[in-house]
């Protein structure tokens, strides 16, 4: 569930606990690390370098050296100047104040041109547009079909000239459009090579008859290293409005659309997420930044937990724990704290040593109506009971039973593990003696099943 | 060159030459409406296909050529051109050729790449080394290089760690000793010999074709049923992607170009019943190869990997043995999720080979590198152009050196 890098981060950063204060090369340690993740990732070599620079001075320059959480503090920066790259936020269709409104999508071979044509005149059918799907992929065996055939599972209607050049199809497209009352026209082109000097020509001329308000290139999400070179050659020939990212449904980190953005800066309009012709969905930088980190939604509950995590309160609770004064008030607190943010499962791979816990404890199931049982059993005690549980007696657990709607069982169950957990922790504190610090929001429903 | 990959282009819309070879295509595969509606506007449009051209191009005098040549013949080895190219396919049909095939993938390659953004890796390499001795920088910089063409960190720090070693050993003294050790150590990777692909002794020989979507399965199978029609084999083409629209009729446009019968269901149809049927179909009409389409499918897609593993079982069980090549194809532009793919596919359909297409834009296929490292398949063929005459043996020790060439 926690992803590798932040994982790999955490691991870092944990080697330098304890250590007193982080140094430059410290954070540059962290750095490595996010490169490595981008490469993996696919963004180009050289975009990584530009974007590891520009973090650095980032991190170097705010308060991540004097952070309790550096690990978090460095994921933070990356995600959010990731986030800036890949555009903010969700752009949508510029429309033409003239209709109809030309829509232009260009890329690759296989990049899923047709199917994402098919897929968008979809969407803004249901936007109550009225679209026309028009087929200028006059080379591709077969493409004049399949552009059919969907344009029909769509209910939109296609329009089609054979075999003649595209730019003739386009021109005639934009007249049928403007006779039936149709007011989005959609340009699918056949796929070609960036490099191709004649294929070029020939989109250009397309878009010159055409004068498409959106010209989208398709780009499969598991492009590599040469994204670059065709969106670049792309850009350079039909000046491009934005992006369409394509199989996003797979397993492909996508960093290929960070190449894009930074060599054209055009913004992401849509993505592709499936086959089904309804699997278009509009983009979210800050999901796709934690995707190219490999980190998922896991970077969204990072920041919930920044604002949810009292720095000094977790600073006390730290302290507390230490001291061995923890005790069922404070259990509870802390329960209501991980509560606010969220389902548990993935809260614990946020909270720090956590994911350690996890890693080597598989088993570790958290069950959220036993949270609610706990919780209620807690809330049935009298302050005295939660701060010195020692004093609970036969009849007090009679009570607290018959108040929570638990069993006296219960109850014994739940302060024997509040015993063992006491124990634990001071014998983890022993083991600390100075070497490692506890890590800061350890929370103690780790230890719960 | 150049001429030769236009012309191309403006070729495929002029096809209909080879139309009235269709018969046997119908027989075999049934949907006709759908069929009669692509190559229809074909006879008819050819003409203004092709004539417009020269306005939109700016280029009268080379679009124009191209119109003479579409028109006269295509079916004949696509144009006077492309003679050199069948004259380099027919040599290697010679075999035991090795300088013939590397030749070739230099034929296709060097003259179509001059843009700056196709330097090569040999040019990098040379202006990195420039004078100076190798040392971790330039060590860097050439891993910087490798990651370029999508090859993996690991495999990158692998080869670096050769020419390292290599180097101690005072084995690389200039840059072109450099570029020696890594264009060894590639082929290393790639298992130095060219790995071809394999026919059954008796029987149908059985190719399966998988990967991800929009990798090029189609159109590998209708250049690879061309190529082995010409070669005087009887393949036979299995339309197995009853899934994407169009995609039966895609093949079954390739047949028709190449006068090879496509055994296909309905769209929808349920694959491995279309296999089913295939194989019945070759055995009945003696067809020796039988090459069978699969829909592309995200490899996470636990239902649609199910769905190819029974298809591999159909083939198992009908066949006697598993197909006798799996193939999987990858686009050269995929990156490091390429891996992935090849590791997942192999677990529903045993892998066999790999496909590379699409080598003919800046994408280098780094990613190959890696997989050939990781799970040991070989690569079997490579797709340098649109052609038919583009899908091309793979060897090596020829990619090594086209990746510094």
């Amino acid at each position: 569930m926690l992803s590798s890098l932040s994982q790999k981060l955490n691991k870092t950063f944990q080697k330098l606990r304890g250590k007193g204060r982080i140094t430059e090369a410290d954070v540059d340690a962290a750095l490595r690390e996010v490169r490595l993740a981008l490469l993996e990732a696919d963004v180009n070599f050289r975009i990584v370098k530009d974007f590891i620079a520009r973090v650095r001075e980032k991190a170097i320059g705010s308060s991540v050296l004097e952070s309790l959480s550096p690990d978090q503090q460095v994921v933070a920066i990356v995600r959010d100047e990731l986030t800036e790259l890949l555009g903010g936020h969700a752009q949508r269709i510029q429309y033409s104040s003239q209709p109809p409104t030309v829509i232009m999508l260009a890329g690759l071979q296989g990049t899923g041109k047709t199917t994402t044509c098919a897929k968008l005149a979809g969407h803004l059918k249901r936007e109550g547009k009225k679209p026309l799907l028009v087929a200028c992929d006059i080379y591709r065996p077969g493409a004049i079909l399949q552009l059919q055939t969907v344009g029909q599972q769509v209910g939109v209607p296609v329009f089609e000239m054979g075999q003649s050049p595209p730019p003739q199809i386009a021109k005639a497209s934009l007249k049928y459009a403007d006779q039936h009352g149709l007011d989005v026209v959609i340009l699918d082109t056949a796929g070609r090579l960036h490099i191709d000097e004649a294929m070029m020509a020939e989109v250009r001329a397309v878009q010159e008859v055409a004068k498409p308000q959106e010209v989208l290139l398709a780009l499969d999400a598991m492009t590599g290293q040469d994204a670059v070179n065709a969106a670049q050659a792309f850009h350079d020939t039909i000046p491009l409005t934005g992006v369409v990212l394509t199989k996003l449904d797979g397993d492909a980190r996508g960093g290929a659309i960070l190449s894009v953005r930074a060599v054209t800066g055009v913004p992401v309009k849509f993505v592709g997420v499936g086959e089904k012709l309804d699997a278009l969905e509009a983009f979210h930088p800050d999901r796709m930044a934690g995707r190219i980190l490999g980190m998922g939604d896991v970077l969204t509950l990072i920041e919930k937990a920044e604002k949810q995590f009292d720095e000094k309160q977790a600073a006390a609770m730290e302290e507390k724990l230490l001291q061995g004064n923890f005790d069922l008030e404070d259990f509870l607190s802390q329960m209501q704290e991980v509560k606010k943010m969220g389902p548990l499962e993935n809260i614990l791979g946020m909270i720090p040593g956590a994911s350690r816990v996890m890693a080597n404890n598989p088993s570790v199931a958290v069950d959220e109506k036993q949270m609610a049982r706990v919780e209620a059993i807690i809330r049935s005690m009298t302050p005295q009971e939660r701060r010195d549980p020692e004093i609970i007696n036969g009849s007090r657990k009679r009570r607290i039973a018959a108040g929570s709607g638990t069993s006296t069982q219960e109850i014994n169950r739940l302060l024997g593990q509040f015993r063992d957990m006491k124990k634990m922790l001071r014998q983890m504190q022993a083991m600390a003696s100075g070497k490692t610090k506890m890590p800061r929001g350890f929370n103690p429903m780790q230890f719960m099943r | 060159m150049f001429k030769l990959f236009r012309r191309d282009k403006r070729e495929e819309p002029a096809h209909p030459e080879v139309q009235p070879e269709v018969q046997e295509t119908e027989e075999v595969g049934q949907p006709s409406t759908p069929g009669a509606a692509v190559d229809e506007p074909e006879p008819v449009l050819s003409d203004t296909a092709i004539a417009p051209a020269p306005a939109l191009l700016d280029e009268p005098e080379e679009a124009q050529e191209p119109e003479d040549e579409t028109l006269s013949a295509l079916d004949e080895t696509a144009g006077d051109e492309a003679e050199e190219v069948a004259d380099e396919i027919a040599a290697e049909e010679d075999e035991a050729q090795p300088q013939e095939k590397k030749r070739r993938f230099g034929f296709f390659r060097r003259d179509n790449r001059e843009a700056p953004a196709r330097e090569s890796l040999l040019k990098r390499v040379s202006s990195v080394f420039a004078g100076r001795k190798i040392d971790e920088e330039v060590l860097e910089e050439l891993e910087e290089q490798l990651i370029m063409s999508d090859v993996s960190i690991d495999t990158a720090q692998h080869l670096i760690g050769e020419l390292r070693a290599a180097a101690k050993r005072g084995e690389v003294p200039n840059d072109e000793a450099a570029q020696g050790v890594l264009k060894r150590e590639i082929a290393a990777l790639l298992g130095r010999e060219a790995s071809p692909l394999r026919f059954a002794e008796n029987g149908p020989t059985i190719w399966l074709f998988v990967g991800v979507n929009g990798v090029g399965k189609t159109t590998t199978i209708g250049k690879l049923a061309r190529r082995l029609a010409g070669e005087g084999h009887k393949p036979l083409l299995v339309a197995g992607d009853t899934f994407r629209a169009a995609a039966i009729e895609q093949l079954q446009e390739w047949g028709r170009r190449s006068d090879v019968p496509v055994v296909a269901q309905q769209s929808g149809a349920d694959p491995a019943a279309v296999v089913y049927d295939g194989l019945a179909a070759a055995k009945s009409r003696g067809r020796d190869i039988v090459l069978v389409d699969t829909a592309g499918r995200l490899h996470t897609k636990s239902n649609l990997m199910n769905e190819l593993s029974k298809i591999s079982r159909v083939i198992e069980r009908e066949a006697g043995t598993p197909p006798l090549e799996t193939l999987l194809v990858l686009d050269s532009t995929t990156g490091q999720n390429g891996l992935v793919q090849a590791q997942a596919f192999t677990q529903s359909a045993p892998l066999t080979g790999l496909v590379l297409t699409k080598w003919d834009g800046t994408a280098k296929g780094g990613v190959i590198l890696t997989v050939a490292r990781e799970t040991g398949v070989p690569v079997k063929l490579i797709g340098v152009g649109e052609k038919p005459e583009d899908l091309l043996d793979f060897d090596p020790q020829a990619f090594a050196d086209e990746m510094f060439s």
